[in-house]
């Protein structure tokens, strides 16, 4: 899937401040389209709304984790090839290599750069 | 006459051999009692997994304490650089200065990064002093009550923690940098 500026992209953490920052980072960027939502199931229930083009989300939230977000979104036919990038402070490689079963596009580990998330996104994109 | 008087004698031996003997059996009862209720406390005390919380939890909560330090300090000199960069830049060139600004301000977004962090590290300290208290308090209830439904609740979100990996921020030691986490996705690509 093209990514460009007008792509709708949903950012789901429970931290406001998170939330601010990826949101900020994403405008620097030149994306104008954001949405947010504070854990999975608020997520779910937008994106069963709205067609996002990318969905960046936290793993560890409540009550609907990130990781069982992606398992939802990818066993959904009308949302599983949405581009999902995972962005956490869970940096252990048993994390990683789980949210890459269960079909991540890619995985940020947090505190990040602009740059990274750019990056990210771009090869998200490719 | 001296024959009731020895049959009187053994009659009050017999009951006094009785009496002690009752007296012997409540004693055993007793001790076995006190057996009982030592082999319970230890069985409860084995189930607070108190050596847990003195090799695991409680260094964690250490490190996890020490984490937050390093991490406000780290964010607290990355914000002050960007801030110093920008009060003493050259504001003549206006577009070169613009630019700057703009740079710096996303290195403070960047770095305001480590609220979320911390967050976690504190949520995590919280649990394991939680974790000590609802564990004292068992021990105090035990001579009292045998319900515990604080523990039970923490075990089932144990539990949940564990099948979904949330492990929350990594100590140094255990974490992996992103370059290996790339690398990590190129295999399974």
């Amino acid at each position: 899937m093209a990514l460009d500026c007008t792509t709708p992209v949903l950012i789901v953490d429970d931290y406001k401040t998170m939330l601010r920052i990826i949101r900020n980072l994403l405008a620097q960027i030149g994306f104008a389209d954001i949405d947010e939502a504070s854990d999975g199931s608020e997520a779910l229930g937008k994106m069963r709304e709205k067609k996002y083009g990318l969905v960046i989300s936290d793993w560890n939230m409540e009550p609907m984790t990130g990781i069982e977000l992606l398992r939802e979104v990818r066993s959904d036919e009308t949302l599983n090839r949405t581009p999902f990038i995972m962005v956490t402070a869970e940096s252990k490689a048993e994390n990683v290599i789980m949210a890459k079963k269960a079909g991540v596009s890619n995985y940020i580990v947090k505190p990040f750069t602009a740059d990274t998330l750019k990056a990210k996104i771009e090869a998200v994109a490719g | 006459m001296a024959s009731a008087s020895a049959s009187r004698k053994t009659q009050t031996s017999a009951h006094q051999a009785a009496a002690a003997t009752s007296e012997a059996m409540q004693v055993v009862e007793e001790l076995r009692r006190f057996a009982e209720e030592i082999s319970g406390m230890r069985a409860e005390i084995a189930q607070l997994k108190a050596s847990e919380l003195a090799t695991e939890r409680l260094p964690a909560a250490g490190r996890q304490l020490g984490q937050i330090t390093e991490t406000t300090e780290a964010a607290a000199n990355a914000i002050m650089e960007a801030v110093e960069e920008m009060l003493q830049a050259d504001s003549a060139d206006s577009s070169a200065y613009k630019a700057l600004v703009s740079n710096k301000a996303m290195a403070i977004f960047e770095a305001c990064a480590f609220q979320d962090v911390t967050g976690q590290l504190i949520k995590r300290v919280s649990e394991t002093i939680f974790q000590i208290e609802s564990r004292i308090t068992r021990i105090a209830d035990r001579i009292e009550t045998t319900a515990f439904p604080g523990e039970m609740e923490l075990s089932a979100r144990q539990k949940r923690e564990q099948e979904l990996l949330l492990n929350g921020p990594q100590a140094k030691a255990e974490a992996i940098a992103q370059d290996e986490i790339d690398a990590l996705l190129a295999d399974f690509n």
